[in-house]
């Protein structure tokens, strides 16, 4: 099932977005994005996960408001949809599976 | 300045979904600001530039749901509906503007694609600005002649000693007859052949297909040959090394030493073989100072880079001084001109380059500019004097929201609709059109446009303009229309709009009066120059053409036996004819430096109709009078004789003892643009070989006959020369080539400008008279006549033709004036001229609104009346 796979980054993308919960556009997610990873993002991979997301369904959106620091443009406000909650628990289901088999101490001299 | 840049999110728009973009910009926006506090201007410039680049994704383009379906795309194609509905609903005014912006759309074209091959005039030579044509220039009696022919050995002499000249050429132009044999049948072809020095083809630029380039025409006998001219010889183009043989037994064959491309349509060199010029040299090789007889040559010039051509031109004299001190040589003033402006160079002809009016360039631009700008008149005034009748449309359109843009824009639309249509039908017409235009130019438009991208695009862009120009003032118009106005069914009749209207009838009135005039004023001038001045009826004289020394032997065998013939009623030897470019360089002070030398027998000034004023004409019993000469009228005023008869007092080209028996009239051989030059008439018998034309005169009837019955006789006593003949009138026409191709181009553009004007008229009055439909109905009622209604729909157009006229008149006038002065004998201008042509005009005009003016008046009342 292709359609709900999720990438590394749109996961990311889609944890921050749930977890900003109204607050979600693309400057705060990038923004909780950097915060997590330590890394620096630029905004146009963050609209361009975001709108992809939307097509696939793991976002609804709508538009909110206009201000003067944004030029007077309105801003799209991201929620994750059932399915993209649903993306997100089979995601991690597919990870816990795999961290079950995986023994206590793989590596030589690193604490997990 | 601290706001983003504009231009990314503008870019971004072009291409993109609009919603998007908004969205996309208020979060770079946004992300903006926070660098700026933080990073400074220029690193949050730096990142939202990059941000806007890296934004081009391909969801920018997703037309996902209707919210974010930009709304212009509706709205095209809303306005485009709107222009196809309107334009089919009045279908005569559409194609009224459809056929004018075609016509003038096309005929802008053609004169543009003239303009444009003028321009282009030697492109191709890399070497032009460094290439110059030696002049020299002789003063006499306060004018100066400017001279195209060089001494032959000027230039070899004193080149090697003037620095700056990287070398020079000296050409001549001249036919050659070809023997040709295809097929085993044997023809003869004249070429045009070009004789140059072996330098040629290092100043001018043209394309060697095979053959060795070095040595082209260094050895004497050796050509190089054009492709076109090689495909009619041989019938492809492997000849390199074959021979060629012309039609006289005595000259050896030529050697084809290579092969090139035909000279590009816009060279303004045009032959198909290149010689060497030995052959025009004595057997030593070259005419010295010394020697009476000389040859003079049109010399080019190549200057090294960076030379001055006038200080080249200063140091001439006092080099040429050194060898010669022969007077027309030293004491003439040298010039250098640029081989870029030659083309342009009306004053005087090297026959090898056929120069461009630049006035007549200058003049077709305007006429051009004036065509186009006729049907542009046409679009303003029918879409503008009709949007009063869609005054509620436009009101209902205003209630339901519609802004001032949204009018304008849709009225934009439908000019560029029509605009659009009329261009591919113009460049259809234009295709149409070239054949004929080349016809009347003699000479093949060169521009490729159809392959030219640039000029297609431009083509293209001209077009939106032309709709922007032709839809803004009804645009405009229309939408300022006040909406309470429109709902009372009376929108503001604007005086302004209507005395607009006018003023651009009279406009396009003006231009075709203007135009007509000058036809018939050109007209009258190459009909002046045709008939009233001569003294014979060139269409019954026929002039056969020889060759140098020809007739030397037997001229008086060949007129006799000429003379017998039935239907020829004279014959005279002579080395010109009327139409000739025939003249010598005078030594004498006083003469002007152009002066006629004619050869001629004792029928030539009978056969003419010449009379003497003085003295007597040759004897045919004693023309063992070699010392004989005539003068004209010209020369006797300037050389200011006492006693002109018999004197022995002038004395030419070393001859000392002229005697001059005779005085003749003043007479036209030449162009009326010049005036008449000093002609001295010498007896066949002093210069027999110089006899090269046999002139006939023929009887009115059967000219086929007579015409065959001459040949049998040329071929008998010159098998191994061409029968050229030629009917004199020709012959003297080619003296107006210009005149003549002005006037036929005059003539198209005329009638192409009235066409548009008369259709522009028709269309306006078809609007009158439905805008007038109740009023004319309603005074039929009340008892008025046709006569008078008819008088109310057509009364204005005749005063707008009259002052039309009146402007047209003077401007016409002034323009022609200008014109005739390069004439030194020109027909008056006369006032009849004006009257017909505004006579011709009224009734045009009336004819043109009739039909409509006609049909409105004689409508029943009753119909139109019926529902009010």
């Amino acid at each position: 099932m292709k359609g709900s796979f999720l990438g590394e980054f749109e996961e990311v993308v889609l944890l921050a977005t749930w977890v900003l919960k109204d607050q979600a556009y693309a400057n705060t997610v990038r923004a909780e994005v950097e915060k997590h990873t330590q890394r620096s993002i630029n905004l146009s991979a963050i609209h361009s996960a975001l709108y992809r997301m939307e097509r696939k369904g793991f976002l609804d959106s709508k538009l909110g408001e206009a201000s003067a620091r944004r030029g007077g443009k309105a801003k799209r406000h991201f929620y994750v949809s059932n399915k993209g909650t649903e993306a997100l628990n089979e995601a991690r289901r597919i990870r816990e599976s795999f961290w079950q088999l995986v023994p206590a101490a793989p590596f030589k001299g690193e604490n997990l | 300045m601290n706001r983003p840049p504009r231009f990314p999110m503008w870019l971004l728009r072009l291409i993109a979904n609009r919603n998007i973009v908004d969205e996309i910009e208020g979060d770079l926006h946004e992300d903006f600001l926070d660098n700026l506090e933080s990073k400074g201007l220029s690193k949050a410039r730096r990142i939202y530039l990059w941000t806007a680049f890296r934004s081009v994704r391909p969801y920018l383009l997703a037309h996902k749901q209707a919210y974010r379906k930009p709304k212009y795309i509706d709205m095209v194609i809303y306005h485009l509906k709107m222009a196809t509905r309107h334009m089919s609903k009045s279908r005569v005014f559409t194609a009224i503007n459809i056929f004018g912006l075609t016509i003038g759309l096309a005929s802008s074209l053609a004169i543009l694609l003239f303009v444009l091959d003028q321009r282009q005039t030697d492109d191709f030579q890399s070497r032009q600005d460094r290439i110059y044509r030696l002049e020299s220039a002789l003063e006499r009696e306060g004018v100066i002649t400017r001279n195209t022919y060089i001494h032959s050995n000027a230039m070899p002499t004193i080149a090697k000693n003037i620095p700056g000249i990287e070398t020079y050429v000296r050409m001549s132009k001249s036919p050659r007859t070809l023997l040709s044999e295809t097929e085993g049948k044997q023809s003869l072809i004249e070429e045009d052949f070009l004789f140059v020095d072996p330098d040629f083809f290092k100043v001018f630029d043209f394309e060697i297909l095979s053959g060795n380039p070095d040595k082209l025409i260094d050895e004497p006998s050796s050509v190089v040959i054009t492709e076109s001219a090689a495909l009619r010889h041989f019938g492809h183009t492997d000849v390199v090394g074959k021979t060629i043989s012309s039609n006289s037994e005595d000259a050896e064959p030529r050697i084809i030493s290579a092969l090139m491309a035909d000279p590009p349509g816009n060279s303004s060199l045009q032959f198909d073989f290149v010689s060497g010029n030995a052959e025009l040299f004595p057997p030593s090789g070259h005419y010295s100072f010394k020697t009476r007889f000389s040859l003079s040559l049109p010399t080019y010039l190549l200057l090294s880079p960076g030379t001055s051509p006038d200080e080249v031109a200063d140091k001439i004299v006092p080099e040429l001084s050194k060898h010669t001190d022969k007077k027309n040589l030293v004491e003439s003033v040298y010039s250098l001109n640029s081989f870029e402006d030659l083309k342009y160079d009306i004053a005087v002809s090297d026959r090898l380059i056929a120069p461009v009016d630049k006035r007549v360039i200058g003049m077709f631009s305007i006429i051009a500019v004036f065509i186009i700008s006729l049907a542009l008149i046409n679009y303003i005034n029918l879409t503008s004097a009709r949007s009063i009748q869609r005054a509620h449309e436009v009101g209902v359109r205003k209630v339901v929201g519609a802004g001032r843009k949204t009018l304008v824009n849709q009225l934009l639309t439908e000019s560029l609709v029509i605009c659009l249509i009329a261009l591919p039908l113009a460049i259809l017409a234009l295709e149409l059109i070239i054949p004929s235009f080349e016809t009347i130019l003699e000479r093949k438009l060169f521009f490729e446009y159809r392959t030219n991208p640039a000029f297609l695009a431009a083509l293209l862009g001209f077009t939106l303009l032309l709709s922007g120009i032709a839809g803004l003032y009804p645009a405009l118009l229309l939408s300022r229309f006040k909406f309470s106005h429109m709902m009372k069914g009376r929108p503001e009749h604007g005086q302004k709009g209507s005395l607009l209207r006018k003023a651009l009838v009279i406009f396009q009135f003006t231009f075709s009066i203007a135009l007509i005039i000058c036809v018939f004023l050109v007209q009258n001038q190459l009909d002046f120059v045709r008939n009233k001045t001569l003294s014979y009826s060139p269409e019954h004289i026929i002039v056969l053409k020889g060759q140098f020394g020809m007739l030397s032997k037997n001229y008086k065998t060949v007129k006799a036996e000429l003379g017998q013939l039935p239907g020829v009623d004279m014959v005279s030897m002579a080395n010109s004819s009327p139409g000739d470019d025939r003249f010598m360089t005078s030594t004498h002070p006083k003469v002007s430096a152009r002066m006629s030398r004619y050869v001629v027998d004792e029928d030539y000034l009978k056969l003419f109709n010449l009379n003497m004023v003085e003295g007597s004409y040759f004897n045919p019993l004693a023309d063992s009078a070699t010392t004989h000469v005539i003068i004209n009228q010209a020369l006797a005023d300037v050389l200011e004789l006492e006693d002109p008869l018999y004197s022995t007092a002038f004395k030419f080209h070393g001859r000392h003892n002229n005697k001059i028996i005779g005085i003749v009239e003043n007479f036209h051989f030449e162009s009326l643009r010049d005036e008449i030059k000093p002609v001295i008439i010498a007896p066949a018998a002093s210069l027999a070989p110089a006899l090269t034309q046999v002139i006939v005169k023929v009887e009115n009837t059967e000219f086929d006959q007579t015409i065959k019955n001459i040949e049998a006789v040329w071929n008998k006593f010159f098998p191994d020369v061409i029968f050229d003949y030629q009917f004199l009138d020709d012959k003297l026409d080619r003296l107006y080539t210009a005149e003549y191709r002005l006037s036929k181009i005059f003539g198209l553009f005329t009638v192409l400008a009235i066409l548009i004007t008369c259709l522009g008229l028709f269309g306006l009055s078809m609007h009158i008279s439905e805008v007038k439909l109740k009023e004319v109905s309603i005074r039929k009622v009340l008892g008025a006549s046709i006569t008078q209604i008819m008088r109310l729909l057509s009364g204005q157009v005749y005063w707008l033709v009259g002052i039309a006229a009146l402007i047209a008149s003077p401007l016409a006038w002034y323009f022609m004036n200008q014109w005739l002065q390069d004439f030194a004998y020109k027909t008056v201008i006369s006032a009849d001229t004006f009257v017909i042509t505004l006579i011709a005009c009224l009734i045009l005009a009336t004819l043109t609104i009739s039909w409509h003016a006609l049909k409105t008046a004689r409508t029943n009342p009753a119909e139109t009346l019926r529902n009010e």
